[in-house]
């Protein structure tokens, strides 16, 4: 079939190179080009059927004319049909070839089902989202008031045992939470603290070394005889 | 025959599709019509949920992990009047002991005044309870605070509120303490 093309091809070629140099006329060259180009036509239709039966997985024609020498009128017709259908184009109305197209369900059409499926599911996806997803529910940590309350607050402490007073303002703690501590003592030592980390409730003198210690640090308390305000329940302050 | 099912599953499923997307506006819409929401604030391991009608706000102490006030108890300086306040301190001894020693110390200034205190549990955890008053500041105030140990730590949920307006804010506070989580 090939080698039929070539040499059709060669033909054409000499009949224009004769042409040129003026050895035919123009009528015979219009004449044999249009008879070689029909020809051409049938080579390029015969083949381009083969190709599409080979793609069927139907037998070749060359195969059926070994077994048949003559091929009939129905396969001749076959392959007009074969030809008009891929090679022509024909018309989409045409309900002849476009027959069994419409009678399966072809890649084309899945494909648009399942692009079909893909679009309504997003779209009903994302509106379910949005309308029940709270996006609103987490906080935004942007601040809207101070808060100045706290389960730990300074506490002026005020313990009252017997007769002379000593102020210790300000007095210094380690422990930050508990400031400005009043006690009021007597001379007679009767509010000793037992320790430096017991609690105040706990507390009913205070050490003579504490004592000291306050003194010290506030500087005017020397003699006192006391220390009771050494410490404050749980904070635990220590005189140091 | 085989045209007509596919045609069918089509349509059938663009129709549940449909009934699944109004249903979904109509949830969406009652939701909408409700003005209270809940929002969540997560810090430091815990995580509250509160009304929308409250607002983040900054803690003065520096033991505090989270506050929140309510809006419209702000007062002009931006100071919230009806607060929540989480906070949490380093154990310096057994837990019990010391809470209960904190609030000995804490009758000793007359400005507090101690009105109850027991047990409850919160997230599954024992808990103390202490509801009291102080006088410290503009207003007298009352103050309920639960307080729980975990890691060694001292944690404590306070909820404080002007006399006159704590039993009205309290169910926000024990709204909170059902929706806690800490981690």
């Amino acid at each position: 079939m090939s080698d039929e093309r070539e040499k059709l091809l060669r033909v054409m070629k000499n009949l224009e190179a004769d042409y040129n140099s003026g050895k035919i006329s123009a009528e015979k060259y219009s004449y044999f080009r249009s008879k070689y180009e029909d020809k051409l036509n049938s080579i390029d239709a015969k083949a381009a059927t083969k190709r599409i039966r080979s793609m069927q997985g139907k037998p070749s024609t060359d195969n059926r004319r070994k077994q048949r020498r003559r091929p009939t009128k129905n396969k001749r017709k076959e392959e007009q049909d074969l030809v008009q259908k891929y090679i022509i184009n024909p018309k989409k109305s045409d309900a002849k070839y476009n027959k069994s197209k419409k009678s399966s369900m072809d890649s084309g059409t899945f494909k648009l089902f399942l692009l079909l499926i893909l679009v309504i599911g997003f779209t009903a996806g994302t509106a379910y989202g949005i309308f029940n997803l709270d996006f609103g529910s987490v906080s935004n940590s942007e601040t809207v008031a101070i808060v100045d309350d706290t389960a730990f607050p300074e506490i002026k402490e005020v313990v009252t045992v017997t007769n002379n007073t000593s102020k210790y303002d300000n007095y210094s703690s380690t422990n930050d939470d508990y400031k400005n501590v009043e006690t009021t003592t007597d001379n007679s030592n009767s509010y000793q603290p037992s320790d430096s980390s017991s609690s105040n409730s706990n507390n009913q003198g205070g050490s003579g070394q504490q004592s000291q210690s306050s003194s010290s640090q506030s500087g005017s308390q020397q003699g006192s005889g006391s220390g009771g305000s050494g410490s404050n329940g749980a904070n635990g302050g220590s005189n140091g | 025959m085989k045209d007509n099912f596919i045609k069918g599953s089509i349509i059938t499923l663009m129709l549940l599709l449909f009934l699944i997307s109004a249903v979904s506006v109509v949830s969406a819409d009652d939701n909408a019509d409700e003005d209270l929401s809940v929002l969540t604030l997560s810090k430091g391991g815990i995580t509250i949920q509160y009304p929308s009608t409250w607002g983040v706000a900054e803690p003065t102490s520096n033991y505090s992990i989270m506050a929140i006030s309510k809006i419209d108890s702000i007062d002009a300086l931006g100071v919230g009047q009806v607060n929540i306040n989480i906070e949490k301190k380093e154990l310096d001894g057994e837990f019990y002991s010391s809470v209960n020693q904190s609030y000995k110390s804490m009758q000793k200034d007359p400005s507090f005044q101690l009105i109850s205190s027991g047990s409850v549990s919160v997230g599954g955890m024992d808990a103390l309870e202490y509801i009291y008053t102080s006088s410290q500041g503009a207003g007298e105030k009352e103050h309920k605070a639960i307080w729980f140990e975990k890691g060694g730590q001292a944690y404590v949920i306070m909820y404080s509120a002007p006399i006159d307006q704590f039993e009205d804010n309290l169910y926000v506070f024990d709204f909170v303490l059902s929706e806690i989580q800490i981690t």
